[in-house]
């Protein structure tokens, strides 16, 4: 854990922005966390690895990572925190999308066009502020590849390419 | 995105209680996995079978009604029930109840499995996870785009936005004027696929 000081607002602020940015299902948090907690260096981008990893394998959504990420910034509090904003920020969310649902579809249609690449591109910046520090070797690079072509065109289901890289893992700590 | 339509949406055949509400969500999100769709079938049996919440339109209008909800799928759809049964406090209850099985599991295995020890004696397991998460995120990045119900020519350009956003990012542009100003510019040149 980054022995840089980090506000509790910090975490709440990203959890808050990573919600919002899910418009039309996408993962809004891991740009988020790139941009405010790794790039700056309050997050070491293997431990949020871990905790996305442990998200994958948890049953329900796969956003509870978030609260390994919040315990690795602010210890339990920050847990706490991240899974708390989120809560209400969606609580507010969905009972707002409720009551105006009419008056919203066709603005959120509109948005939601624009919206599969905007996340895409965040998520593509993400991903390469997490693989550029590895250095990956031509082997460790093809492996990218491959789990990409798998989850990108496949559809391939993350928790196989998880548990198949723990178990790999394991196998070369021995 | 298909756009809902609300169907009629009556009061619940047996009325949900704020304790109902948290351990029905609590129940879902710790024995479901694949996401939301993935679990459908199951929170048809738990929502609309056992407990008389919802019926299956009402679901499938939810299902697809989560997407416009500015938060994960699942969680979006858990508010909304909620809200449906019992208010703010309803939403609250469904969205923590369907989080929290995940957030504690996270939780213990960022616990139990120390920075110094993922560091030390499991480098090489960090490593590869960190390959296989780099992977994931990226194939997820790829997956978006593939999806995305939209003609040609603004595939084209939307590809060229997402270029463009990435870079700036690699960069270090300010992350929110970045998504500013692709939402902006995607909203007016993005088009959606004719039919």
């Amino acid at each position: 854990m980054s022995g840089l000081p980090l506000g509790l607002w910090e975490i709440v602020y990203v959890m808050v922005l990573g919600s919002l940015l899910g418009v039309g299902g996408g993962n809004g948090f891991i740009p988020m966390i790139q941009n405010h907690f790794i790039a700056t260096g309050k997050l070491d981008a293997s431990l949020f690895s871990w905790a996305y990893a442990l998200g994958t394998l948890t049953p329900g959504p796969k956003v509870g990572f978030v609260a390994g990420v919040g315990y690795y910034l602010r210890g339990y509090t920050g847990a706490v925190v991240a899974v708390v904003s989120i809560v209400v920020i969606t609580a507010i969310a969905s009972g707002f999308v409720s009551v105006s649902m009419s008056r919203l579809s066709p603005i959120m249609k509109r948005i939601s066009l624009p919206s599969a690449f905007v996340i895409g591109g965040l998520i593509i910046g993400t991903g390469w502020g997490l693989a550029a520090p590895l250095h990956p070797s031509l082997l460790e690079g093809a492996a990218m590849a491959g789990v990409v072509y798998l989850i990108g065109w496949r559809d391939f289901d993350p928790v196989w390419v998880v548990l198949a890289a723990l178990a790999l893992g394991v196998l070369l700590s021995l | 995105m298909p756009q809902p339509n609300p169907p009629d949406l009556n009061p619940p055949a047996h009325p949900a209680s704020l304790l109902g509400i948290l351990t029905a969500f609590s129940f879902l999100g710790a024995t479901t996995f694949g996401g939301m769709w993935g679990a459908s079938r199951q929170i048809e049996r738990e929502l609309s079978e056992r407990r008389g919440w919802i019926d299956a339109e009402e679901m499938n209008f939810y299902l697809v009604a989560a997407t416009l909800v500015p938060a994960p799928k699942f969680m979006g759809f858990a508010g909304m029930v909620g809200y449906k049964l019992r208010g703010f406090a309803g939403s609250a209850l469904a969205i923590f109840g369907v989080l929290i099985p995940s957030a504690v599991a996270v939780m213990l295995g960022a616990v139990l499995v120390s920075p110094t020890v993922l560091a030390t004696e499991f480098g090489p397991l960090q490593r590869t996870l960190s390959i296989a998460v780099a992977g994931i995120v990226f194939g997820t990045a790829a997956r978006h785009l593939r999806n995305a119900k939209v003609s040609a020519t603004s595939r084209m350009i939307g590809l060229a936005i997402v270029l463009a956003m990435a870079v700036a990012i690699v960069m270090g542009a300010p992350l929110i004027l970045v998504i500013a100003i692709a939402f902006v510019l995607g909203t007016y040149v993005i088009k959606g696929k004719t039919t």
